[in-house]
């Protein structure tokens, strides 16, 4: 692909996420490549079940191992090789260069500390700051993300805030350090969808005004369409399709996502029937066969039936679909 | 049980050393008490005064040596285990039943009548359990049936409040309300419907409670209170050999029926808790 | 076309206090005095955000949850003070599905248990090979295989589950059907199947819908008529094609415009308001909307607005349509 955008900030090729079942091994990533650029968002667009999860708690090596186990050829941060890092080492970039927040804010938020200790726990520990300095410090991430009378809400407890302003506290804490990475997990998806919009807003500054990258993991097109610039959309553990965010919407190149944009409601369009997808996903135990989306697709050829395509590149894009082979053209 | 998670079950208690061996040793002790006439070597309640008799140290016709009475200890032991094993069991069962009717009413309907009924919880517990079994093991002076109610009575209110507290939670669950939707009576929906999400929280809970009958009821028996001669328990046995003189003398006429009651309590903890992690880890806080 | 279900000034309020003696320490008004009709096989899209007392509304609606004041009209018949017997037959014609698909079928029993319960319960069949044959085809009426019926829930994706959900409120030929939020929870190429599978059979079976949800985008593909609700009020009403076009009250509006487009290069300004939804406990005065609307006057402080009707099948409640 065509790096128009400058300096990589985090290069993963060929991630392996396993676990070990009692009714098998499940391959949650199955050989995922990924790379985010500085103040960039790229936006991971995917279902139930297709490892985007997976992706971002091996990134930040929160799988636990007994019965997970991750591999990759390459997980850089900065140039810097995240899978031989000390965990002591690790868990000083976490909250410090690479950050992660989640869809429960609820649950992600120690609902028995006040949201002023929490944040002032998190800068003390990455920035080396006295309490008072810290306190000062947390006053000011919280005003950063709009919350108002942020010097009374240091001494709330998570529960006496609303959704909306729990995700604004969990974004406070994963910036208070400035990290050159944001992986917001469905950081919307529980919100309403006015509140979505201002989080979105927020996104939007913090990554324009505090030059902070994020990737974006969600199952909302639409969401995607707003904010990132790159997509990668993931199925069964695998990458299907990679795209700037024009591409992927004015043209998309997998029968997969060319599926899910034509079976969203949309507020555009009028239509009566919706275009499904028939099945659904698969059995993460059982995968089918070659291309682990050929039961579902609506040109499957032979081939498809019998061995997975690598990903092909195309006009700029890349997508992992026997389709754009060049011999079979 | 569906099979599916059935098997998981398996697997997962098999997993748990303790608890497949308490429950191999559980077994054990049944098996015994069930053939025990096949295993008995003499008569339990024959009587031998003979002063070379009484107090005899384990040799190898009685196998366990003899107690104040020259009665055999083996044979006493395996008949002796019929005895507490079934007022546990009993026990259990008349527990069961009446705490978990009480504990669905209360939990379901709510309201009023859930703080009446738990506020009759509340002032059962606080009546000295042992004291109470006491005085009505004397009054009613009752066979071992007698003895499971009356134990059975004391200890009802740990069950229904666990029950209650299931039932309170489960009947928010979306399957409820779509049961009264479809027009269901409260005592299908009671039954069918929720009970069986209680079976796994019920049965360690019923584990449970056996082991702390068969310790009350040997408590009652080693005071005197409990199963009346000719009837004997392991508890029984222990009062018998109450007086420091025989402790000194014939250490062992305390120390079988001692032990036998501790490993039986000990493996019966052992699989309720086995039991309830395999089920579900999450009932860790609650079942105890 | 006929009304089929009425309501009229629906109240619900959840008082809060503990056990017997409930003092009052604070009323949530989930439902404040809600009014609309639906027609036979008409689809009343109830929209809202979260605490706006919609899934409260559907509830007491099915009689769920008991009203505090109002009247709900089923075919002309107040339903809402009919004891529990005389509800009965009503009951088999007005059902429910719910979001969690999980949670709202009884871990328990098979497919096939689930599907036969209401049949045998309502004695409306009696012989086995019936049974089995009616349970067949709510099956194939959902577009599950007949092999599914020994299955138990956790072996089935969530748009089976839903699936067999909806089978079972069918399965007493119900002519309303409450559909709380039914794809909110699952995948986005489900929830299209799922809602091709709702048409479909409203069609084949002559039913009616409320169709709750959040999510505009989904809703207007279903609905005929929606209302949309705001802290327990009804703030608009109308059909599906002049709400769409001329969305009349603002949080209407806001509504649409906070919802994400799929145009990327087209990054509008979104009417994005101030503020968080109020205290439940506590709503403000006057018109509920009022601390968060661009357009509030001295007037929304003080007088709550009325539904007032703006255009044909079009009402909202707004001061500033009298302006």
């Amino acid at each position: 692909m065509v790096n128009t955008l400058p300096d990589i900030l985090l290069e993963l090729k060929n991630l392996r996420t396993k676990f070990k079942t009692f009714d098998g091994e499940v391959r949650a990533a199955d050989g995922i490549d990924l790379t985010v650029h500085k103040k960039e968002v790229l936006g991971i667009l995917g279902e139930s079940g297709c490892g985007k999860s997976v992706t971002a708690l091996s990134i930040m090596r929160l799988i636990p191992s007994p019965p997970g186990e991750v591999h990759a050829d390459k997980m850089e941060l900065n140039g810097v090789e995240l899978q031989s890092l000390t965990e002591k080492q690790m868990s000083k970039v976490r909250g410090n260069e690479i950050s992660m927040i989640f869809q429960e804010s609820f649950s992600a938020l120690n609902p028995t500390f006040t949201i002023g200790e929490q944040l002032i726990d998190v800068l003390m520990l990455h920035q080396r700051l006295d309490r008072g300095a810290a306190f000062h410090k947390a006053i000011e991430a919280l005003s950063l993300v709009q919350i108002p009378a942020a010097a009374k809400r240091l001494s709330d407890y998570p529960h006496q805030l609303s959704g909306g302003m729990r995700q604004r506290v969990m974004l406070a804490m994963a910036c208070a350090c400035t990290p050159s990475l944001l992986l917001a997990d469905e950081p919307t998806t529980a919100l309403d969808v006015t509140i979505q919009a201002q989080i979105l807003e927020l996104l939007r500054w913090l990554q324009s005004e505090k030059k902070i990258a994020i990737m974006l993991i969600t199952h909302d097109l639409a969401l995607m369409a707003e904010i990132a610039q790159r997509v990668a959309v993931l199925y069964a553990g695998v990458v299907v399709e990679n795209a700037s965010v024009q591409n992927l919407f004015t043209k998309p190149l997998h029968p997969y996502t060319q599926g899910l944009l034509a079976s969203l409601p949309l507020l555009e369009a009028e239509c009566e029937r919706l275009k499904v997808i028939p099945g659904g996903v698969p059995n993460m135990l059982s995968l089918p066969d070659g291309c682990r989306f050929h039961p579902r697709c609506p040109h499957c050829w032979q081939i498809c039936r019998q061995e997975e395509p690598p990903l092909f590149p195309q006009n700029g894009s890349e997508v992992r679909c026997w389709l754009f082979a060049r011999e079979m053209k | 049980m569906k099979s599916g998670l059935l098997n998981d079950f398996m697997r997962a208690f098999q997993k748990n050393r303790q608890a497949t061996f308490a429950a191999a040793i559980l077994l054990g002790i049944i098996f015994f008490a069930i053939f025990a006439p096949v295993f008995a070597t003499h008569n339990p309640t024959y009587i031998r005064l003979a002063q070379e008799q009484i107090q005899l140290p384990p040799t190898a016709l009685h196998l366990l040596g003899t107690d104040n009475l020259g009665r055999d200890i083996w044979s006493r032991m395996l008949f002796g285990a019929r005895i507490s094993l079934l007022v546990g069991f009993l026990t259990m069962l008349i527990t069961i039943i009446f705490g978990v009717a009480y504990g669905a009413v209360s939990g379901y309907y709510g309201g009023k009548l859930d703080f009446m009924m738990m506020r009759f919880v509340d002032i059962s517990l606080s009546l000295p359990t042992i004291f109470l079994v006491i005085i009505l093991a004397s009054f009613f002076k009752p066979d071992f049936f007698g003895i499971a109610v009356i134990i059975g009575l004391t200890s009802w209110m740990r069950t229904a409040r666990l029950v209650r507290g299931q039932f309170l939670s489960l009947k928010e669950e979306e399957f409820v309300t779509a049961a009264r939707a479809l027009g269901y009576s409260d005592c299908r929906i009671i039954f069918v419907h929720i009970l069986p999400n209680v079976r796994a929280l019920i049965i360690v809970n019923a584990t449970l409670l056996v082991a702390q009958a068969v310790l009350l009821e040997s408590a009652l028996s080693f005071l005197g209170f409990g199963v009346q001669p000719p009837q004997f328990s392991w508890g029984s046995m222990l009062s018998a050999s109450q007086q420091i003189i025989f402790l000194e003398e014939a250490p062992w006429t305390a120390f079988f029926p001692g032990l036998a009651i501790f490993i039986t309590v000990l493996c019966l903890n052992f699989f309720g808790e086995g039991l309830r992690d395999a089920w579900d880890p999450k009932l860790k806080n609650i079942a105890s | 076309m006929s009304s089929l279900l009425e309501v009229r000034n629906l109240k619900k309020y959840f008082f809060l206090g503990k056990g017997a003696g409930k003092e009052q320490n604070g009323v949530v008004r989930a439902v404040d005095g809600i009014s609309f009709t639906v027609k036979k096989c008409e689809t009343l899209g109830l929209v809202g955000e979260s605490g706006c007392g919609k899934s409260s509304a559907g509830r007491v609606i099915l009689r769920l949850l008991t009203a505090t004041a109002g009247e709900i009209l089923y075919e002309g018949q107040n339903i809402e003070q009919l004891s529990h017997r005389e509800l009965l037959p009503y009951r088999r014609k007005m059902q429910i599905i719910f979001q969690d698909q999980s949670g709202s079928l009884n871990p328990h029993l098979t497919i096939g248990n689930a599907l036969g319960e209401p049949l045998r319960v309502h004695r409306l069949i009696y012989r086995k090979e019936e049974l089995k044959a009616k349970v067949e085809h709510l099956l194939e009426l959902v577009g599950l295989s007949p092999d599914q019926m020994c299955r138990y829930p956790h072996e089935l994706s969530g748009g089976q589950r839903q699936r067999v959900a909806l089978a079972r409120a069918l399965a007493l030929n119900p002519q309303l059907i409450v559909c709380d939020e039914p794809v909110s929870a699952l995948d986005v190429s489900i929830q299209a199947q799922i809602i091709n599978l709702l048409k479909e059979l409203q069609q084949k079976c002559g039913l009616t819908y409320i169709f709750i949800a959040h999510d505009l985008r989904v809703v207007k593909h279903i609905s005929d008529r929606i209302a949309v609700m705001y802290l327990g009020k009804i703030v608009e009403l109308s059909s599906k094609e002049s709400l769409y076009a001329r969305a009349k009250h603002p949080y209407t509006q806001a509504l649409l415009a906070s919802i994400p487009r799929l145009t990327p290069s087209v990054r509008r300004q979104p009417l994005i308001f101030s503020g968080e939804p109020p205290n439940p406990l506590n709503p403000p005065a006057g018109c509920h909307f009022h601390t968060r609307c661009p357009y509030a006057f001295a007037r929304c402080a003080w007088e709550e607005p009325l539904l007032q009707a703006v255009d044909f099948d079009h009402s909202a409640a707004c001061h500033l349509l009298d302006r």
